[in-house]
């Protein structure tokens, strides 16, 4: 049940708690980047990003790799990401199932796809061209949407399980996104966590969103609501010991704050397994 | 890929407002309204965009005002849809934009404000490199010093300001009011660079340092920079004012490599 590719459990690394990690070396068990904030020639955010990677593991996480859009990937791009990865080392990197941008204009959102076949079709060959000249697999995560496009042949799970597996990569699974969009288009989230294919699930996100009531927003500002903590506790039911994190991107709390949360997501998940508590992670390693 | 292709062309022009035809394309969900679910992602847009203006030019703000900082914000992001994969490059047009706009062109002290906040965020993440120290220096042959070369770190700039725009960041920085925007009867140089604690400085230079500093920054040498010096000093001062520059240089930490022939 429990692989090499198990990380334990960790948070996105952010600016408030550069010093903090460095210093205090806070129990997490390894740090998700974004990779894009590290794309720059030196400077603070490179000092702290490379004494981070010396003592946790470390995975890339991008936001602009466009794999939906129907220009060509920009090649200069994917130069700059394994310039990152060559210095960083990532165990791996991932992207979103979206695009960014078309007619050179960039949204630096995640905009939804349409679940077709032509867009199945677009997006699975786009990532082996990736993974090929990167000379390894990548993870796709699933994003929230507000929207559905009258084009749609068949439900998100459908599109993101077709696009893996013949893309041949891996999922990075956000429970949180499949909340939100469960609740603005109205279908069941377990019903999409039950129909994703157990075997590509590499990486989990949890998150937090802002409920408006007939619809539910992406924020990453709050902390993750319960609905969220039982979809993780059946996510792990039904895939195992998947490498976890909590993302937070607004109204960042205190370090010690983000560690409490990410207990939480231990106990459930060692709840479920027991052979996690076991297993070797970073700070078992560190005697901590 | 015709119709992706359209799709993906109407979603971005629905965001820059360049066409209202996009809401063709999404089904109808109640209870939400497809135009609240359209204005999400309009919104996500300037929100995103609107706080990469906010976090790169602070005191470009405050110096505006909510008003008229408004007016920027709504004003350069119609004008300037994002290009740029990376938020860090989003605002280089603003100083453009402020210098060509009206009301902001009228007062052109804004357009090098913005200019300074930028020429600061360059420093800050510009490529890393050591520096050397006054040691380095007194290691040299003195027989070598004509031909010495020097190469700056790599975050060091030249601000160049006709109006008191530093002085006016400065104040505003402290929570002071600024004094009025004031042209100055000659350019005036502010050096900036990122130490070793990886903070972003900057100081005042004369023009005649500012001259000398051009001159090693061209890959000039020693000997022909004390000629630069000659036209300022009596010519028994220029070796002592060359060498108290070069080792203000070295203290303040921005000289990266001292190039001797040996
Ligand atoms: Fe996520």
């Amino acid at each position: 049940m429990i692989n090499e590719h198990f990380l334990g459990f960790g948070l996105g690394l952010r600016v408030p708690h550069f010093e903090e990690v460095i210093r205090n070396e806070p129990k997490v068990d390894w740090f998700e980047i974004l990779s894009e904030n590290f794309m720059v020639d030196g400077g603070k955010p490179r000092y702290y990003l490379e004494a981070v990677a010396e003592r946790y593991p470390v995975v890339m996480h991008g936001v602009s790799m466009s794999l939906g859009s129907t220009t060509p990937l920009d090649r200069d791009y994917l130069k700059q990401l394994k310039q990152l990865m060559t210095a960083v080392k990532p165990r791996w990197i991932s992207d979103h199932l979206c695009f960014t941008q078309a007619h050179g204009v960039n949204s630096h959102d995640l905009l939804p796809m349409p679940y077709t076949e032509q867009a199945i079709d677009h997006v699975a060959s786009r990532i082996r061209e990736v993974q090929d000249t990167m000379g390894q697999q990548m993870l796709l995560e699933n994003v929230s949407s507000y929207l559905s496009y009258k084009d749609s042949e068949m439900s998100e799970w459908e599109f993101y399980n077709e696009i893996c597996q013949r893309a041949d990569c891996y999922m990075l699974l956000d429970i949180n996104n499949i909340y939100v969009s469960a609740r603005n288009h109205q279908f069941d989230p377990q019903h999409y966590i039950d129909a994703v294919d157990p075997k590509r699930v590499r990486q989990i996100h949890l998150a937090g969103h802002s409920d408006y009531g007939d619809y539910v927003i992406d924020t990453h500002d709050q902390a993750v609501c319960d609905p969220v903590w039982s979809l993780y506790k059946n996510a792990i039911q039904r895939f195992g010991a998947i490498s976890t994190m909590i993302e937070r991107d607004d109204n960042i709390p205190s370090l010690t704050e983000l560690v409490a949360e990410l207990e939480i997501a231990r106990r459930i998940a060692t709840e479920q397994l027991p052979a996690i508590s076991r297993h070797p992670t970073r700070n078992h390693h560190a005697g901590a | 890929m015709p119709e992706l292709e359209t799709l993906q062309h109407e979603f971005i022009k629905f965001l820059t407002n360049q066409s209202q035809n996009f809401s063709q394309y999404i089904s109808e969900q109640p209870p939400v309204d497809t135009d609240i679910r359209l204005g999400i992602y309009h919104n996500a847009y300037r929100m995103r965009l609107r706080e990469t203006i906010d976090s790169d030019h602070p005191i470009l703000g405050s110096y505006l005002g909510d008003e008229l900082y408004d007016q920027l914000v709504l004003g350069y992001i119609e004008h300037y849809p994002s290009q740029v994969k990376s938020l860090r490059h989003f605002c280089a047009n603003i100083p453009t934009y402020l210098q060509h706009q009206a009301p902001f062109s009228q007062h052109p002290i804004l357009a090098e404000l913005a200019q300074f906040e930028r020429v600061l965020l360059s420093a800050f993440d510009a490529v890393d490199s050591k520096v050397v120290a006054i040691t380095d220096l007194a290691a040299i042959n003195p027989e070598q010093w004509p031909d010495i070369k020097l190469t700056f770190h790599p975050s060091t700039t030249i601000f160049t300001e006709h109006y008191n725009s530093v002085e006016t960041w400065q104040a505003l920085k402290s929570e002071q009011s600024p004094n009025p925007a004031v042209k100055h009867p000659l350019a005036s140089y502010w050096l900036v660079w990122r130490n070793q604690q990886r903070l972003t400085e900057f100081y005042h230079q004369d023009p005649r340092e500012q001259e000398l500093w051009q001159h090693f920054n061209a890959g000039g040498d020693f000997a022909q920079g004390c000629e630069v010096l000659s036209q300022h000093f009596e010519p028994d001062q220029v070796p002592l004012q060359a060498v108290t520059l070069l080792k203000n240089w070295l203290s303040q930490g921005i000289i990266s490599h001292i190039i001797s022939k040996n």
